[in-house]
């Protein structure tokens, strides 16, 4: 019992508070840097990355662009560095799954709020501004996201994803299951209802004199009579077109998708925006628009909300110029499925054999599809910008965005936060004023605050005083003072105890000062004037002066 | 530690970088580049050879000395290089007190010693205040070749100089003065004890001490046999010096415990010297007692013990003489040095010393011409302070004490010749 009352004693004492609440805010800071740091420290679960090669990778994809020597690489920190790029019409930026948001950063709007200090989620205003202007300059950008943060970039092209999961009954793998869509495209290159094929416009497929030479490689592109005799290896970027049956100029694709969404129908087609629906799901295909799994027949009037139908763009091209038919300018593909080109639906094969249940080996089993013709396709209609060449320049480049993906290395996505807002504070003008600001007090408070060390030199230090007490002087100057010393003075030289001095009578202390003037001073208590005083001092100093005093 | 020139290299390498980054200025980015290469690459190359220094106090190496107030101490530091590589920019600066005043020399030097080179810096320095001190330790600093990084370190090397009150010769003034002659130096007495004239022989007993051994009579008898000598009958003289904290009134060189303790020093060693034994009394935040001794050791206990005092504290003198009556053989004279300001048991202390027959000599020092010195007295309160202070002086003389106004110009020796009686 003593013990406990002893403890509540010392829980009760200052110390133990303040050390109650000094370890409470440490613990409290050590959660809260544990908790933003695990954010950064625990790997990820990583996929759809150009650099691997797990089934829902894209390691395939970029290694086909790579044999075909095009140079490509990875934009770990922003999409604000596309506006470094040299040759943007001779380049891709490839985005497959926007998988998670970043911090955001006030910027400057040029208008009139003057500054924007929040932001969307996915990419940050001055990213998409940046990628607009890299379509702008002829860039080419693919966009494959399904519920990913891609909707503010769809957004800066008039496009918008419905967030919700497509079904399609009447066109999904059988044999893979309801999550495997087929995207049918008739014609990809008859972009709106009147303007026929524009297949032309596609350097693998445009062969003006029909001799099934593409004029690429035909020698009088327009004389049938003149053709030419083509290789695999004259084909170059076209080489998926090629086979030994005959040049493919087939304007239609297979693709098949895994678990896509759609694009909101309002916006998905709209030629005067040069916003054009492509790929498109069949009418037997339904949008879950209420998320729960299944096909909802809506009743209005009991307030069902039911799911809508189909057909619903899967696959939007955009043309920075009208039906894209300037090979120079800019073009966005946008794709509703972010795993359109996973290794798995782009080259099965790629994957090798799995251990069957028997004790033999089999590949995984996907069916034939255009996934990878149609990839091939949109890299040879932005790099082959040569009209007599298959082949990329050196100044093309495929840029894959690895920026929103999860790292799979520890610290990975700590460096590619630290390098995205590198790269912030040196491409937004809000970000670099703020720099330039902030280096300029740097500089100021190293001028002002930073001192060599003092030369040293020996000082000779001594001169302190002590005073006395000022206040005094004044209380020496009273009368009444002026009189005790006197009386002291009388009684000492009479050497008189202090009882005999106070029983000494008046008429006997007038004989012994016998000086009327210091007699007056001593009896009449009244005002004196300084000169007074001055004289009454001078006479008590000559009275009973002794000779030792005289002579000091 | 960066120097100055440091931190804006690397601030201006820092913002050339990211303004290059900026504005897409490569040729920014390379000189930024170049200015951090150049930091991390003078980073490397720090520390500073293996150093040997020695510090010889008047042309020997001492660890601690004693000088008068006033007395100049030379100085010799000794650098040497022990290591296979030059010192590059080497500043070596050896700490002296405050208090002492450089008079030739200079007490740093920077230099750039080869291997096994040797530097020395010579100086004199100038004692003018009592107290402890100490030189050291010595500064070692140490610059790169391009003044970007500065390393500082110390030797601990350390010489303690202990400087003593000034010692008056005040013998004639003490035998023209009134000051009593009863005390006229040690007398031999037919008892044994400390002193100094043979007395008798006696055999070794645990405590003696080992050069009072005879070794002849250890060789005749082959016992342990001491010389025993005669007691030296002497006075036991107290000084009761005032630290209170009002005894700091005036300049740092002049005021009432600087004159005081050279007072006290100079009667300590005077009657020393004439083998009285001398007991040291301070008072002032408490009270200091040296037990009536005498020899050269205790004048260096007394003359230590002043060296050291501060002015601190208001205790009461009655509660002093009060405390010490016990230990005062009975009508021993007594030396009170004190400007007895600001302390009402003055009168009664005085009374009760020379109640109980001790002949008192009073030595105050003017704290009222002092303060004159530091502080602009109106001259009516300096009259009547004067006044009072006659008064005070007078009626400590009306109980017998001799009493001295000492003024801040009078010397030792001459103030002593004002001994004032009733």
């Amino acid at each position: 019992m003593a013990d406990w009352r002893g403890t509540l004693n010392f829980m009760k004492t200052r110390r133990a508070r303040r050390s109650a609440l000094i370890f409470s805010f440490w613990a409290l800071m050590m959660i809260l840097v544990s908790t933003v740091a695990m954010t950064y420290i625990v790997p990820g679960q990583t996929h759809q990355s150009a650099y691997g090669d797990d089934w829902n990778d894209l390691g395939a994809f970029r290694t086909d662009i790579n044999n075909m020597g095009i140079e490509t690489t990875a934009l770990v920190s922003s999409p604000l560095l596309l506006s470094e790029i040299d040759h943007p019409e001779e380049a891709i930026f490839i985005v497959s799954g926007v998988e998670r948001d970043t911090i955001s950063l006030p910027r400057f709007t040029g208008d009139e709020s003057v500054i924007e200090f929040s932001e969307g989620e996915g990419y940050t205003t001055s990213e998409i501004l940046a990628i607009e202007a890299f379509v702008e300059s002829g860039g080419t950008v693919l966009l494959m996201d399904d519920f990913g943060y891609s909707s503010n970039l769809a957004d800066q092209f008039g496009l918008q994803y419905s967030g919700h999961r497509l079904y399609d009954e009447g066109s999904y793998a059988a044999e893979l299951g309801a999550d495997y869509i087929w995207v049918n495209t008739g014609s990809a290159f008859n972009f709106t209802t009147n303007s026929g094929s524009l297949a032309t416009i596609h350097p693998c497929l445009k062969d003006l004199d029909n001799d099934g030479v593409i004029d690429i490689l035909d020698p009088e592109p327009l004389d049938p009579a003149i053709s030419a005799f083509v290789t695999e290896a004259d084909a170059g970027l076209c080489a998926h077109r090629y086979s030994s049956d005959g040049w493919d100029f087939s304007e239609n694709y297979h693709l098949l998708t895994n678990a896509p969404s759609a694009f909101e129908k309002a916006t998905s087609y709209n030629p005067v925006e040069n916003r054009y629906a492509i790929g498109k799901s069949t009418l037997d295909s339904y949008l879950d628009t209420n998320d729960d799994g299944n096909l909802t027949v809506g009743f209005e009037s009991l307030g069902i909300e039911g799911d809508e139908q189909g057909p619903f763009a899967v696959y939007v091209r955009y043309c920075e110029d009208r039906l894209c038919i300037d090979a120079d300018t800019g073009r966005v593909h946008f794709v509703a499925d972010g795993s359109i080109l996973i290794n798995s639906l782009y080259d099965p094969e790629s994957l090798g054999f799995f251990a069957a249940g028997d004790g033999s080996t089999q590949s995984i089993s996907i069916p034939d599809t255009d996934n990878r013709k149609w990839a091939l396709d949109i890299i040879a209609e932005a790099l082959l910008v040569n009209p007599n060449s298959t082949e990329a320049s050196s100044n093309s480049i495929v840029i894959f965005d690895e920026s929103r993906h999860q790292q799979p290395t520890l610290f990975g996505d700590t460096y590619n936060l630290l390098y995205y807002l590198l790269i912030y504070f040196t491409n937004d003008w809000m970000a670099m004023l703020l720099l330039f600001l902030t280096l300029f007090i740097v500089l100021e408070a190293v001028l002002i605050r930073k001192e060599d060390p003092e030369d040293w030199r020996h000082v000779f230090r001594i001169i302190y005083y002590g005073f006395g007490d000022a206040r005094r002087y004044e209380y020496y100057q009273r009368p009444e003072k002026i009189r005790q010393v006197l009386l002291s003075r009388v009684r000492n030289l009479n050497t008189l105890s202090r009882e005999e001095f106070d029983a000494l009578p008046a008429v006997e202390l007038q004989r012994m000062i016998d000086d009327p003037i210091l007699v007056n001073f001593i009896f009449e208590d009244r005002r004196y004037k300084a000169d007074e005083l001055v004289g009454i001092i001078k006479r008590i100093k000559e009275w009973g002066r002794t000779d030792s005093e005289a002579e000091a | 530690m960066w120097t100055r020139k440091a931190s804006l290299m690397v601030t201006s390498g820092i913002s050339l970088i990211l303004i290059g980054m900026m504005i897409s200025n490569f040729q920014l980015m390379i000189i930024g580049l170049t200015f951090i290469s150049f930091l991390a690459i003078n980073g490397w190359v720090s520390g500073h050879s293996e150093l040997e220094v020695t510090r010889a106090i008047n042309g020997t190496q001492t660890n601690a000395i004693n000088v008068y107030k006033g007395d100049d101490v030379v100085v010799e530091l000794t650098v040497t290089n022990n290591s296979y590589r030059r010192t590059q920019q080497l500043e070596v600066f050896d700490n002296v007190p405050h208090e002492m005043k450089m008079r030739k020399g200079i007490n740093q030097m920077r230099m750039n010693l080869g291997p096994g080179q040797t530097s020395r810096i010579k100086y004199r320095v100038r004692c003018p205040l009592r107290g402890h001190y100490t030189l050291g330790p010595i500064s070692v600093r140490y610059r790169n070749a391009f003044n970007l990084y500065v390393n500082e370190s110390q030797i601990e090397d350390r010489t303690d100089v202990t400087v003593f009150p000034q010692v008056r010769e005040i013998e004639e003034a003490l035998l023209r003065s009134d000051v009593p002659k009863m005390y006229t130096g040690a007398t031999t007495l037919k008892t044994p004890g400390q002193g100094m004239e043979f007395y008798s022989l006696r055999e070794y007993l645990p405590g003696d001490a080992f050069r009072s051994i005879n070794w002849k009579a250890y060789a005749k008898t082959g016992d342990l046999m001491v010389n025993e000598k005669t007691r030296d009958a002497v006075t036991d003289v107290f000084i009761f010096l005032d630290t209170r904290d009002v005894s700091r009134i005036g300049t740092v060189l002049k005021n009432p415990l600087e004159m005081g303790t050279v007072a006290a020093a100079s009667v300590s060693t005077y009657f020393i010297r004439r083998r009285d034994s001398v007991a040291l009394v301070t008072y002032g935040e408490k009270v200091e007692y040296l037990p009536p001794e005498t020899g050269d050791k205790q004048d260096y206990k007394v003359l230590s013990r002043l060296a050291a005092v501060e002015a601190k504290g208001s205790m009461p003198l009655q509660a002093v003489t009060n405390a010490m009556s016990a230990r005062m053989s009975r009508g021993s004279p007594v030396f009170i040095i004190s400007s007895l300001e600001g302390d009402g048991t003055t009168l009664p202390a005085i009374r009760h010393l020379a109640g109980k027959g001790h002949e008192v000599i009073v030595l105050s020092p003017s704290s009222i011409d002092l303060e004159r010195l530091v502080s602009r007295i109106p001259r009516m309160s300096y009259e009547v302070l004067k006044l009072e202070r006659q008064n005070r002086l007078t009626a400590i003389s009306g109980y017998g004490a001799k009493v001295i106004d000492w003024m801040p110009d009078v010397e030792l020796s001459q103030a002593l010749l004002q001994v004032r009686s009733v």
